[in-house]
């Protein structure tokens, strides 16, 4: 900490001795371009869900994807014994036909799973801060108090309410879900898929159908012929020989039968859902069932099965959202988790362009303004006293967090947890980021510091109570604190210290 | 008192940006994309009431013809499936054509009505198609322009 002592606080160029070191491992430097001289980053690379991306962005998946590489295994396995033992015996006693289409099945299977795995499943990007400023602005400015966080919309004669996601931002289309296990918004959300390792929503709700739906055919067919197959075979030599022959068909046979059950009656349930326009999600909340009412009807079925059908499988496919592979330009607003943007690229030319004159974006977010926001911090908290009769502003997020460094532990010593704020409204993390104590910050853009958290948060609202005890009192200059203008905070950071170095 | 910019690039050099106005999606007709034609009133002394609905009303038709279900949504998705869509790798979807219709669309449309009048229209594919955001500038020569009501937290105020 002495190097505190060597900065001077009237030649700003100095303060950059605080920072000899950088700060502590875990902070990733977040979106590109303040880094000089560094190639561009792709968008993947700070996209703010909980994805995993290979082949530079080309290929998105989930977090958890043990249980893909089973499916593969399992279905390579069973194939692969299938081509080696079975099929020279039946393509010699029977047809060639039969290896023929069973290779061809299998292809199909393979490119189906991997386009269900691999592609977005729709994804909607979070929300700009102008957009979320906005969205906040006009939620408030009703006089009830909690604000409403639903949308009523009339589509088709059915009423529909829109929720609002806090993680997003936004107000869900209708149809879409937010996955948790991916930390996303995804646009006519059907389920998360373990054994495909990807979420599966509106683009890609067809190459999982086709997958099931090939999968019980090639399932089907590997079954009957191995069966076939043994039965040729002890009809020459007798069963017992005839299994000591090819003992891998009793591998296939045991594989097959247990998967026919599941498989086939996987893709009957999601025949059924198709045809009828259904998500797995709406079936299983029953939202269109006439339980709930004699008027309640499915608004978006086209009424009739065929069409369903159809236009499921072979409607138009939706482009991705989320530019994955798009760099990140130094104009791109980024979203309020900091992360990824759409567009850019190749984007409309008047669009996102030059006209950003506005304040609002990163670009600052150098190692050094870390480390001089996190020293403020420090230094104030031990400067002031905890508990405060003002209104709080924020409070840092702790650790491993990007922006934000101060650590947790300083400011609530006594407090070995601190209660998490389900209503979640602004995170500061980068995609792999945890944080400890999972202090969520929200962020309320007018005039004044306060803390308003939704109506859910056990955190609770009123100003002047410190719900969360490691808020800080800031006696920062009347800005609104908006965490991605670092401009502010490199001002504030300015201010602390000098504040400090006055003492 | 509306600044006049001439063409966009005057407009990047020498504007200030005021506020963005956006212009939220509409869902009455389900989950198609298609855009509220409602007016903003922050834009009321900034352009004609007619031409932004004009837009939105045609930027709509766009995202019908490319959502649509039809014959030739059909033939191609038929051929995708049947080629277990390898096709798409030398082929762009209709959707993509569209939406590059669209591009081109906003583009004209931002060259020769919005920024003569101070605003800009940004592509809804840029804001994940939440929203169609109109930029509201000012000349940065007209300086001292209180931001109207509708701020948005991170603009002048600094």
């Amino acid at each position: 900490m002495s190097e505190i002592q060597h900065a001077a606080p009237d030649e700003p160029g100095r303060y950059s001795l605080i920072c000899a070191s950088p700060p502590s491992a875990g902070t990733e430097p977040p979106s590109g371009p303040a880094h000089r001289g560094r190639t561009p980053r792709r968008k993947w690379q700070v996209f703010p869900g909980r994805n995993r991306f290979y082949c530079d962005g080309r290929i998105m998946m989930a977090r958890q994807t043990g249980v893909f590489y089973l499916t593969l295994v399992l279905i390579l396995l069973t194939c692969g014994l299938f081509f080696t033992f079975d099929c020279p015996f039946l393509a010699s006693h029977l047809t060639p036909a039969i290896p023929a289409v069973g290779a061809i099945l299998f292809v199909f299977v393979m490119g189906m799973l991997f386009r269900a795995s691999f592609s977005d499943p729709g994804v909607l990007p979070r929300a700009t801060p102008d957009e979320a400023a906005d969205l906040e602005r006009q939620i408030d400015s009703g006089c009830s108090k909690p604000p409403p966080r639903t949308r009523e919309v009339l589509i088709n004669g059915q009423t529909v309410k829109l929720k609002y996601c806090f993680t997003c931002k936004i107000f869900r289309p209708p149809r879409a879900s937010h996955c948790s296990l991916c930390d996303n918004c995804v646009e006519r959300f059907d389920h998360h898929c373990p054994w495909v390792g990807n979420c599966v929503g509106r683009r890609n709700y067809r190459f999982f159908y086709l997958f099931i739906l090939s999968l019980s055919f090639l399932t089907i067919f590997i079954f009957a012929f191995v069966i076939t197959h043994v039965i040729l075979r002890s009809n020459r030599t007798g069963f017992l020989s005839a299994l000591k022959d090819s003992p891998a068909s009793v591998l296939e046979v045991v594989v097959c039968f247990f998967s026919v059950w599941s498989i086939v009656g996987l893709s009957g349930f999601h025949t059924y859902l198709i045809s009828s326009n259904q998500t797995t999600n709406e079936d299983i909340k029953g939202t269109w069932s006439t339980k709930r009412g004699k008027e309640n009807y499915n608004p978006y079925s086209y009424g009739n099965i065929l069409t369903n059908c159809c236009a499921a499988v072979c409607g138009p496919l939706p482009p991705s959202l989320i530019d994955r592979r798009g760099l990140i330009r130094a104009d791109t607003p980024q979203t309020v988790s900091q992360s990824n943007e759409t567009g850019g690229g190749g984007g409309g030319g008047g669009g996102g362009g030059g006209g950003y004159a506005s304040t609002q974006l990163h670009s600052h977010m150098c190692d050094q303004d870390q480390c001089i926001q996190s020293t403020k911090f420090v230094l104030h908290a031990a400067a002031t006293p905890l508990l405060h009769s003002d209104p709080v502003v924020l409070a840092p997020l702790p650790g491993k967090t990007t922006t934000v460094g101060g650590p947790c532990p300083y400011l609530s010593p006594a407090q070995p947890s601190l209660p998490s704020c389900a209503g979640d409204v602004l995170t500061l993390r980068d995609a792999a980021a945890d944080s400890h104590c999972h202090h969520h910050l929200h962020l309320h853009h007018h005039h004044h510091h306060h803390f308003v958290s939704p109506e859910e948060t056990p955190c609770g609202t009123p100003q002047g109570a410190l719900p969360c005890p490691a808020h800080l009192h800031l006696q920062a200059p009347p800005l609104p604190y908006d965490p991605v203008t670092q401009d502010a905070l490199h001002e504030d950071s300015v201010r602390g210290l000098v504040k400090l170095s006055s003492v | 008192m509306a600044a006049e910019f001439h063409n966009l690039q005057e407009m990047q050099h020498s504007a200030l940006l005021v506020t963005k106005v956006f212009i939220q999606r509409d869902y009455s007709e389900g989950t198609v994309c298609r855009f509220q034609n409602k007016f903003p009133s922050e834009l009321n002394n900034r352009i004609e009431r007619t031409l932004l609905e004009e837009t939105v009303k045609t930027l709509n038709s766009y995202y019908v013809e490319a959502e649509k279900i039809g014959g030739q949504s059909y033939l191609e998705g038929c051929l995708a499936c049947a080629t277990a869509y390898i096709v798409f790798l030398c082929m762009e979807t209709r959707y993509e054509k569209v939406l590059k219709k669209i591009s081109n669309y906003i583009q004209e449309q931002n060259e020769k009505i919005y920024a003569p009048r101070g605003l800009l229209l940004t592509d809804p594919i840029e804001r994940g198609m939440r929203v169609l955001e109109v930029s509201v500038f000012e000349d940065r020569g007209s300086s001292g322009s209180t931001p109207s009501s509708s701020m948005s937290s991170c603009s002048s105020a600094r």
